[in-house]
């Protein structure tokens, strides 16, 4: 299968301290990737990388073939990476439907037909269309965070801690909705601590201290010890 | 017209509550005006522009000098002299944004509002710099279209042509604004912005150009406010007319009305001009007042700003709209 996810050799950070220090690894079109790894391992570092929200300080990311480490996150929205972020981050002042919206900024011609697309995924959301988004519960607003990154119909849908702060339940939820995103055609890369994610992975990622430690097939990570030594040292 | 007795101290007073309305909704119209540029970069940058009043006087300044003919300057037409002041205005705001905001926007909100002050403070010296007649006026509605000075007079009090020009100009105006956040694209791009601007550049928003576009509609809101205020009586081209007492005015006018609501500025600039306009009524004739003559707006205004900061510190119509 070709690569629409291609990152080399990344180095990235916050001021003037660095966090990723040379990732590298590649996405299959049409699978799911899971990146494991402690607190401050730089997960969250590197989907923030490749979607342009930090600036890359060497090496490159490439989506189906085009290097993007130099666009701006708008632009990179444009080609069809699209991300949901850690915390969710809705915009808690507007109503469920203009979040949706605000979506598809960079694709507005598919505006109707996504929306209809992440209420088939989140019926709660069509019923809670015209409510405040932060006036929704937690899980509620991990919906409305999944389904406005859908709203540009990305081909990449990066996921930020989809389970962070949710019940097993819903997280659970969240995980299936996420792989019938995935059965759709939507290729997609979660970052999660969550281990119960792993049966949803084709591809599983672990990062320790700004690297990446191990690149397998998610199988393969459950009967390795690299997931132990990721979260026990 | 009324005959007063209160207690057992009869006294005959003449008190005509029109004149403080139409004063009232007059000079309300101008801080409605001034406030709601202060609400749509508070609205899109959560800060407080101490340079807006300077957006106004610039207007001002440049639509007199090419209305005038200061200088080498050709001397234009009013209606074509007014577009280059507004746009003097929108280029003053842009470049602020560019110069100021955007290479600070990481920085705490308060470190960009010093940076406003620092703005007003360096455009009241350009403008102090300038040769032209500092003292002048730009011409009336009526002087422009050489008419009487007033469309009526009620109960012999005159309504100006000026006055009314204002009034509508702030309706229009804060209605426009209004429909522009609740309806456009870019103005729900805004309110994104300003509620997250991480999430507003992870769906894909320009956050720069949003900046741009705000600062620059706050520039045009200064130049109208600046081209309808700086006429006779009161008003000048004098450098940093609108810096003074307006703009604190202004923001009395705009937190009263709820900082996030831009018919909230409406609303609070005209309740402000309202209660100064009825606080400087001649009230010498009460037992106890006779000794007040001046300073009674001022206070007036002040206690209801605590009074909103206290009681409701959102404003009266605090809200996203």
């Amino acid at each position: 299968m070709t690569a629409l996810l291609e990152v080399e050799d990344l180095r990235a950070g916050y001021g003037s301290v660095p966090v990723l220090q040379g990732v590298s690894f590649s996405v299959a079109e049409g699978e799911t990737a899971v990146m494991f790894g402690l607190n401050g391992a730089g997960k969250s570092t590197t989907v923030n990388t490749v979607v342009g929200l930090l600036k890359t300080w060497g090496g490159q990311v490439r989506f189906d073939g085009e290097v993007i480490s130099k666009l701006p996150s708008s632009e990179i929205v444009k080609r069809g990476v699209a991300l949901c972020p850690e915390g969710r981050r809705v915009f808690p002042g507007l109503s469920v439907r203009t979040n949706l919206e605000l979506g598809a900024w960079t694709n507005r011609s598919v505006q109707k037909q996504q929306m209809e697309r992440v209420f088939g995924y989140f019926p709660r959301l069509e019923e809670r269309a015209a409510q405040l988004a932060g006036t929704l519960s937690g899980g509620e607003q991990q919906m409305l965070a999944i389904g406005r990154a859908l709203m540009s119909k990305p081909r990449l849908l990066l996921i930020d801690e989809a389970s962070l702060g949710l019940s097993p339940k819903l997280t659970q939820t969240v995980f299936q909705v996420v792989d019938q995103i995935n059965d759709d055609g939507t290729t997609v890369v979660i970052v999660e601590q969550n281990i119960g994610v792993l049966p949803y992975a084709d591809q599983a990622l672990v990062m320790q201290k700004g690297t990446i430690t191990f690149d397998g097939r998610g199988a393969e990570l459950a009967k390795s010890g690299d997931l132990r030594t990721a979260y026990l040292g | 017209m009324h005959e007063a007795v209160l207690g057992a101290t009869q006294f005959s007073v003449q008190i005509n509550f029109l004149s403080p309305l139409i004063n009232g909704i007059a000079n309300g119209a101008a801080y409605g005006l001034l406030g709601l540029g202060l609400v749509l970069l508070y609205k899109s940058n959560r800060i407080f522009n101490f340079a807006q009043g300077e957006f106004a006087t610039v207007g001002a300044i440049v639509t007199y000098v090419f209305y005038s003919g200061t200088g080498v300057l050709p001397k234009l037409p009013f209606f074509v002299a007014v577009p280059i002041g507004l746009l003097a205005s929108v280029g003053i705001a842009l470049l602020t944004e560019r110069l100021v905001i955007r290479p600070m926007f990481n920085r705490a909100k308060v470190i960009l509002v010093v940076g406003t002050v620092g703005v007003a403070l360096l455009l009241i010296g350009v403008e102090g710099l300038l040769p032209y007649p500092k003292t002048q006026s730009l011409p009336t509605i009526s002087d422009v279209l050489k008419v009487q000075p007033f469309i009526g007079r009620v109960d012999g009090i005159p309504i100006l042509y000026q006055d009314l020009a204002k009034l509508a100009m702030l309706v229009v105006l804060a209605v426009g604004a209004f429909y522009f956040f609740r309806y456009t694209r870019t103005g729900t791009a805004i309110l994104a912005v300003s509620q997250d601007a991480t999430a507003a550049r992870v769906v894909g928003i320009s956050v720069e150009r949003i900046s741009l576009i705000s600062w620059g509609i706050a520039g045009l809101l200064g130049g109208v406010a600046g081209v309808l205020l700086a006429v006779p009586p009161q008003g000048t081209v004098t450098p940093g007319a609108f810096t003074g007492t307006t703009l604190t005015v202004a923001f009395a006018a705009a937190v009263l009305g709820g900082m996030t609501s831009l018919p909230g500025a409406f609303v609070g600039g005209l309740s402000l001009g309202l209660i100064e306009a009825f606080a400087n009524v001649d009230a010498s004739f009460v037992p106890g007042l006779n000794h007040v003559h001046s300073g009674q707006a001022e206070l007036a205004v002040f206690a209801v700003l605590l009074a909103v900061l206290l009681f409701r510190p959102r404003g009266l119509l605090g809200s996203e709209t």
